[in-house]
């Protein structure tokens, strides 16, 4: 009984021919394509400040970021915005389904610029369904081969931008067309472009279908509110043909005509008569379709649209709800947070740990030492040289070994530091002190960090 | 599926997927796998340089950061793999289904 589940839920699908379709939704899919395929070929070619503009420079294990540099202990910086990557994910989500899926995936975009290389080539889904059929002729040949191609070269390119945001692309493109790419590179290009064909060429929707976890949970986001695709029930059922002119009505029929254009145009190959599927991406290429046949039939358009369920089922929508509310503020709190981070960020950071041999000890005669030991993280473009100075007691000093801290760009540095304090200028005890660091070269950065000083 | 009992979708000629089931297996693996392989080790990267890494392995290991790097990724991977792997083939020999709850 269980195997006959699986069995049937791992049946051996149809390969799907989805029918090309214009209107509005497909414009709009068009323009997010072009818009985000643009942005991903062009940026690594936009410099900034004589270099790269987005460069992760893995070697040197530093990130560019327009005029920001960040080192790896700007970790958190990058998990912050992946926070907010997930929480716009689902605030969305909840608003207006998933549109992400429809318009902005990885999987979506590149699917359907092949399946606009493919349309280049062999035509329509129709012919193509044809060509496929036929017995292997020297025109069949032609088109596979050309398809074969286009897709590869196009793969190629989308491996060689990729390895470019991690090895400066005009100097990989030198290599490439001297032929001196260096292992890793030729590997890595392969593999993200191996990765794209195989993809978006060769498993397309079955991808969404059985490998995305994020088609699995976007329906816990989901309300009675939220904006799906959905076909208008009420007014097409009982579906049916009928003959152009004839009134509905009388013949007992809904506005459903039943053609399955919406069935023939949908990248998954589901009939959203049946209602919210989760194989369902939320293209809206079957509201396209059916609103091209209602136009033909000369019935009011949106027999499928863009609807929720309570609008479905005759109740208000209400856009403002709790979960929205509070996606909303978490993201605004969290956005407002990440920004004002960067801006107030220091390319210096200090850590004080304290040795933990000896609480103190007497150094020279009258004076009571306590040890640490600094670690100075220079996160700026530049070299620096900073003074190390201590505050929080009377008479306090401090000596460093060397005296003047000199550190390189996104370097760390420890240094041994020893702070000294007049036998008896402060009663017995732990007290807070505060050590201070600051660039010769530029006062403004400074940072400071307190420590505990111990005294007999 | 009754997409494949409806007459009109079989005038046009079914073709069948080249997925089979022991593809689509090892795709679902493979790709669970390789996104928790790329957090994992941008995670790990972004803590770890692999060059300290490579300074206490033993024996030495001639190579440069960027080597280190896919070494790491592909290891990760590796191991994200086996067990998505061993999670799969243990759930599709498992006889018993566990009861069904209503």
């Amino acid at each position: 009984m269980a195997e006959t589940a699986q069995q049937s839920l791992y049946a051996a699908q149809e390969k799907i021919y989805p029918r090309e379709i214009d209107g509005v939704f497909a414009r709009l899919r068009i323009v997010a394509m072009v818009v985000l395929l643009g942005a991903y070929y062009l940026a690594a070619w936009i410099k900034w400040d004589g270099r790269q503009a987005l460069l992760f420079d893995l070697p040197a294990r530093k990130f560019y970021v327009l005029g920001l540099v960040l080192w790896p202990q700007d970790f958190f910086f990058l998990s912050w915005l992946l926070i907010i990557a997930a929480l716009s994910l689902f605030f969305f989500t909840a608003l207006a389904g998933r549109i992400w899926c429809g318009y902005a995936c990885p999987q979506t975009v590149w699917t359907e610029a092949f399946l606009w290389m493919e349309y280049l080539v062999e035509g329509k889904g129709a012919a193509r369904r044809k060509l496929d059929a036929s017995p292997w002729s020297a025109n069949k040949v032609w088109r596979k081969s050309a398809k074969q191609a286009l897709w590869i070269a196009f793969s190629l390119w989308t491996g060689f931008t990729f390895v470019g945001y991690f090895t400066p692309i005009r100097q990989l493109g030198a290599e490439v067309v001297s032929l001196s790419l260096g292992g890793w590179e030729t590997f890595w290009i392969l593999f993200y472009g191996f990765a794209t064909y195989g993809n978006a060429g060769f498993m397309r929707e079955q991808v969404c279908k059985y490998m995305c976890p994020y088609a699995r949970f976007q329906s816990a986001m989901f309300d009675k509110d939220t904006l799906i695709v959905s076909y208008d029930q009420r007014r097409g059922e009982p579906r049916g043909s009928r003959a152009r002119g004839s009134d509905p009505r009388a013949q007992k029929l809904g506005d459903c005509i039943d053609c399955r254009m919406c069935v023939q145009v949908c990248p998954t190959g589901i009939d959203i008569r049946k209602g919210l599927q989760y194989e369902c991406i939320a293209c809206a290429a079957c509201i396209d379709a059916c609103d091209g046949v209602m136009d033909k039939m000369q019935y009011p358009r949106g027999l499928i649209r863009y609807s929720t369920q309570h609008a479905m089922d005759g109740h208000k929508t209400d856009v403002i709800r709790p979960r929205i509310v509070v996606y909303a503020t978490l993201l605004t709190l969290l956005c407002g947070g990440f920004i004002t981070a960067l801006v107030l960020r220091k390319p210096i950071d200090l850590d004080v740990i304290r040795d933990r041999n000896a609480l103190f000890r007497e150094s020279r005669p009258g004076y009571i030492e306590n040890v640490y030991t600094l670690r100075v993280i220079n996160k700026d473009n530049q070299r620096h040289v900073y003074d190390v100075k201590a505050d929080g007691l009377p008479t306090l000093t401090v000596e460093t070994d060397p005296a003047e801290v000199e550190v390189g760009p996104g370097e760390v540095r420890s240094i041994a530091a020893r702070a000294l304090v007049e036998d008896g200028a402060a009663p017995g005890g732990g007290h807070t002190i505060t050590f201070r660091l600051t660039a010769q070269d530029a006062p403004a950065l400074t940072v400071t960090k307190n420590a505990r000083l111990f005294t007999p | 599926m009754d997409a494949g009992s409806d007459p009109q979708q079989r005038d046009d000629g079914p073709q069948l997927h080249e997925l089979s089931r022991r593809q689509r297996d090892l795709a679902v693996a493979g790709w669970s796998s390789f996104l928790i392989a790329a957090i994992g080790s941008m995670v790990t990267f972004a803590f770890v340089d692999p060059m300290t890494l490579v300074e206490i392995t033993e024996p030495p290991l001639p190579v440069e950061r960027m080597t280190g790097y896919a070494i790491g990724f592909f290891f990760i991977w590796l191991l994200t793999a086996a067990s998505a792997a061993l999670t799969l083939y243990l759930l599709r020999t498992s006889h018993a289904e566990p009861p069904q709850r209503d």
